[in-house]
């Protein structure tokens, strides 16, 4: 039943909307990445939702619904943005961190003193059949949850939303080189959590 | 020249192929990644690794999860 296309155009309505609120996590994490800020976050996301609502019926279901409300979100939050600068003026002050700092203890753990993998990594069991798994994609949120609040903004720029390093540095005011070892350590450290989590944990 | 030296490890060849996704590697470090590559399974799996969690991010990013199926 729950499948099947129907031709009243409230009930589809009412299966929209429930739809739209599955990807409010999404929106969530959309917007902290922008805005570095969860509450700013939770309000942008809130009007975006509501704006979707309200103009579900121009959604053609030519691109997917994600990338609709992803649309909706990023004008609302350059609106956003623009209020609060009028508002005040904005200075975006991100702790500069060093890019000398030296790699963090549970990367040392990963490798024996010649710097070789400890334990050998060995391939993961179809990959491509988790992708088929709304949990894995869970999983997937959890382990991005639990990176460093800077390190996790950068790599969902990089990553999820496909934008350039450069801009990214921007941004975020951190040199080229900090940013490259904030996404490889992003990387090694959702790499390792899907692992755990997931292929060799389930 | 290319000496006993030279050699990578597993943890700087997995910094090369991170950065490979973000920035133009030099001609040297290619050359040091790939003769690397060829005698490290576990870097190439590595490789495997986050080529597939590119995919993922991508996805998660556009369609994002599949519906509910039956399991």
């Amino acid at each position: 039943m729950g499948n099947c296309k129907n031709n009243n155009p409230r009930e589809n309505q009412h299966v929209l909307f429930i739809e739209v609120e599955t990807h409010r996590g999404y929106m969530l994490r959309f917007a902290a990445a922008k805005l570095r800020d969860a509450e700013q976050a939770e309000e942008v996301v809130q009007e975006a939702l509501l704006a979707a609502l309200d103009g579900i019926g121009s959604f053609s279901g030519q691109s997917t619904l994600r990338t609709w409300l992803t649309s909706i979100l990023k004008f609302k939050i350059i609106d956003f943005q623009r209020r609060v600068i009028s508002e005040r003026a904005h200075f975006a002050n991100a702790p500069q961190q060093d890019d000398d700092s030296p790699d963090p203890e549970w990367q040392d753990k990963m490798y024996d003193d010649t710097g070789h993998w400890q334990p050998r990594l060995t391939a993961w069991g179809n990959p491509d059949g988790a992708l088929e798994q709304k949990q894995f994609f869970d999983v997937f949120e959890r382990c991005m949850d639990k990176l460093p609040d800077a390190t996790s903004r950068v790599f969902f720029k990089r990553e999820v939303m496909g934008v350039e390093t450069d801009e990214i540095c921007k941004e975020e005011q951190i040199s080229a080189s900090n940013c490259w070892v904030m996404l490889h350590r992003a990387r090694l450290a959702l790499r390792e959590c899907l692992e755990r989590n997931w292929f060799f944990g389930k | 020249m290319v000496t006993e030296n030279t050699q990578l490890s597993c943890r700087e060849a997995a910094r090369l192929m991170s950065h490979r996704e973000d920035r133009v590697l030099s001609d040297g470090e290619t050359e040091e990644l790939k003769s690397h590559l060829l005698i490290c399974l576990s870097c190439r799996n590595f490789g495997e690794q986050l080529t597939f969690l590119r995919r993922l991010a991508r996805r998660y990013g556009t369609d994002g999860p599949p519906e509910d199926a039956p399991t």
